[in-house]
């Protein structure tokens, strides 16, 4: 393998993780809280939405990524009060919530379809780094960075006693408010922090991974970082490595394209859904038994 | 501090007040987004809900856009009654807008009213075999429906998108991703002399009346709902709920491939990308504002057949773009679950605010 294609592999793989790790994390933090939020990938269209305008119209960068992530909250909103305080079904305003988003989103972009937004910031210039590896790993957008640093912080916050405060509420929230805690209000909080986290997301697509506006921006990616997260058992850890696995099937279908296989191009756009799916079942044909895997038991049910 | 008592048994007047009043919040909702937005809300509020009324040609195009949603939506009913969330009626719509246009260009050597029987049976089979593959898959491997159904929402667009762009794309158009027009033969009659309105709404009302019957009188739907509020009391019935769960999904497949067929033979005439229109998803929301009843249902798939036409009006006179159709279905679906908790809880005040709020 020469070095360029060591360079495309690496970067092409932290890219396509990027956005479902941030997705991922909220969605782990949010699913231990025991809600189960499906409306990600609204939350993630205007979120994008949102940091797009700002760049257009500002160009700041980092007030750009705050819009995303203000907005992506603000949706958290619209699901956090039918679901938490007029105990709606957590499934059907999930999916209210999508599709309120991806009209919001394409009613606010549509001024903008075919804008391009500048080039984002590098994290380090490019220097003239000779080693591939380096420059597959090295050349990126902060929010790549971000997202790495943002998983570790969430790791830790999960250890912490208010992780298992967090556990508690998920697993048994009537044991949790005997013991004091006021389980809407974590709840509450953790799907805020699910919002931000969708809004980030959306703000790095339209920022760094695909800076020209379209209405298809989220690409489905809400649900496949749901899919995920279950996939994770909701740690951060296994996120990371999904997340990865995942994001280089999209160099794999450049791989795979350049090859004499002959396959249609629309066929394999249908590939990230379809490996989704196999992942799914290769989950559920693991023995069952493991202790940290458990789903919470409480997850989607109203306290 | 407000306080929800749950009721013992569900209020009758909320049930029917709740669509009622979560249609007027929303409609209060977009008129002020608008208003917000610097646009005039009034005027757009009139052209998106009560122009279409107005209009004859627009009357009868409610009807048509009207067919589909309840197809899809009362088989989507029937899953949320069981608990089962299959949000994948748009998947089976598509597929069953492929199998039906498979057929339709190459008709069988039969009389007009068999070989339109076929393509919609061909419809019908094809969404149940989409939904098949998400059942098969709870029953047997306990993989969540919910997600695999929306996976494979996008992988039937993509197969659509390979179809029209090679196996059905039309050989004299100029590589357009579309199939050629079927042929007169194939397509549905229409009921009205001026305007073309599909006879696919039959079908949908005579199957909204079927269904209301499954639901209300037979087994099946005590069954159903069994499966929905208390699954282990089916073993009582010595029934498996795997059993019932692939029933159920197949007939909610079938439904909205048929409505995808019923579509392409219908209004549409060709294999175009555009063959999805959402419908899938709006029938979600028809579903809930059809309070899952079948006779509902048919009332509900009106309201957001009308905000169609509403949005294709906002398109032409306000420049809108076609997707803020959504923002309204949506914010009516999240008003409505709101609205719902006061058919299920009591709102109460209590004065001093408590410490445990579960």
């Amino acid at each position: 393998m020469d070095s360029i294609a060591i360079e495309t592999i690496l970067s092409g793989m932290l890219r396509g993780a990027t956005p479902l790790i941030l997705l991922g994390i909220g969605i782990c933090i949010c699913e231990r809280s025991g809600v189960l939020n499906l409306g990600q990938e609204g939350m993630l269209s205007v979120g994008a939405v949102a940091a797009f305008i700002v760049m257009a119209e500002t160009g700041g960068f980092w007030s750009s990524t705050l819009a995303g992530v203000a907005a992506g909250a603000a949706m958290a909103v619209l699901f956090a009060v039918p679901t938490l305080n007029l105990k709606a079904s957590q499934v059907a305003s999930g999916l209210a919530l999508t599709i309120f988003g991806l009209g919001l989103a394409a009613l606010l972009g549509a001024s903008y379809t075919g804008t391009t937004l500048p080039e984002p910031p590098k994290l380090i210039a490019d220097i003239n780094l000779s080693s591939s590896l380096l420059r597959g790993l090295l050349l990126h957008g902060p929010l790549v960075y971000l997202a790495f640093g943002l998983a570790a912080a969430a790791l830790w916050l999960l250890r912490s006693h208010a992780g298992t405060v967090l556990d508690a509420c998920g697993h048994d929230p009537h044991a949790a408010a005997h013991l004091g805690t006021n389980v809407t209000a974590v709840q509450f909080a953790a799907v805020l922090f699910g919002g931000a986290m969708a809004g980030l997301a959306g703000a790095y697509l339209a920022l760094d991974y695909t800076p020209v506006w379209n209405e298809q921006i989220g690409g489905g990616r809400g649900w496949i970082a749901l899919a995920l997260a279950v996939f994770a058992s909701r740690l951060i850890g296994r996120l990371l490595l999904g997340a990865l696995l995942f994001g280089s099937t999209s160099v794999l279908q450049l791989a795979v394209q350049t090859t004499d296989l002959n396959l249609s191009s629309h066929l394999l756009a249908a590939m990230p859904y379809l490996i989704t799916i196999v992942a799914l079942v290769l989950l559920s044909l693991r023995p069952p038994g493991n202790r940290r895997a458990r789903t919470p038991r409480h997850l989607g049910e109203p306290t | 501090m407000i306080h929800f008592e749950p009721r013992t048994s569900a209020s009758p007047l909320w049930q029917f007040m709740s669509p009622c009043v979560a249609v007027i919040a929303a409609v209060l909702v977009a008129y002020l987004c608008l208003e917000l937005s610097g646009l005039a809300g009034t005027v757009i509020i009139y052209d998106f809900f009560i122009a279409p009324l107005t209009d004859e040609y627009m009357r009868v195009e409610i009807l048509g856009k009207a067919s589909p949603l309840i197809l899809c939506a009362l088989g989507l009913a029937l899953c949320y009654n069981a608990n089962i969330w299959n949000i994948g009626a748009e998947g089976q719509f598509i597929v069953g807008a492929i199998a039906a246009s498979a057929i339709a260009l190459h008709p069988p050597d039969l009389p007009a009213a068999l070989s339109i029987l076929s393509i919609a049976l061909a419809g019908a089979a094809a969404g149940l075999l989409w939904s098949s593959i998400t059942a098969g898959l709870k029953v047997w491997l306990g993989v969540s429906e919910i997600l695999t159904t929306i996976m494979l929402n996008y992988v039937a667009l993509h197969l659509l998108a390979f179809i029209v762009n090679g196996p059905l794309r039309n050989p004299d158009g100029f590589n357009f991703p579309e199939s050629a027009l079927f042929t007169e033969a194939v397509i549905l009659p229409s009921l009205h002399a001026d305007y073309f309105v599909t006879s696919g709404i039959l079908v949908s009302l005579t199957l909204a009346v079927l269904f209301w019957l499954l639901h209300t009188r037979s087994l099946y739907g005590f069954k159903l709902r069994l499966l929905g509020e208390d699954p282990t009391s089916l073993a009582f019935l010595r029934t498996r709920q795997s059993f019932l769960i692939m029933a159920t999904m197949a007939i909610s497949g079938a439904c909205a491939g048929l409505a995808g067929a019923l579509e392409m033979i219908g209004p549409v005439g060709q294999l175009t990308m555009h063959v999805g229109f959402g419908f899938g998803y709006t029938a979600i929301v028809v579903a809930f504002l059809g309070r899952l009843h079948p006779i509902a249902i048919v009332v509900a798939a009106f309201v957001l057949s009308l905000t169609y036409i509403g949005g294709e009006n906002l398109q032409i006179m306000h420049e809108l773009p076609e997707a803020s159709t959504s923002i309204f279905q949506g914010a009516l679906l999240l008003c409505l679950l709101s609205t719902d908790s006061l058919v299920r809880y009591r709102i109460r005040w209590r004065p001093s605010p408590s410490p445990a709020t579960s």
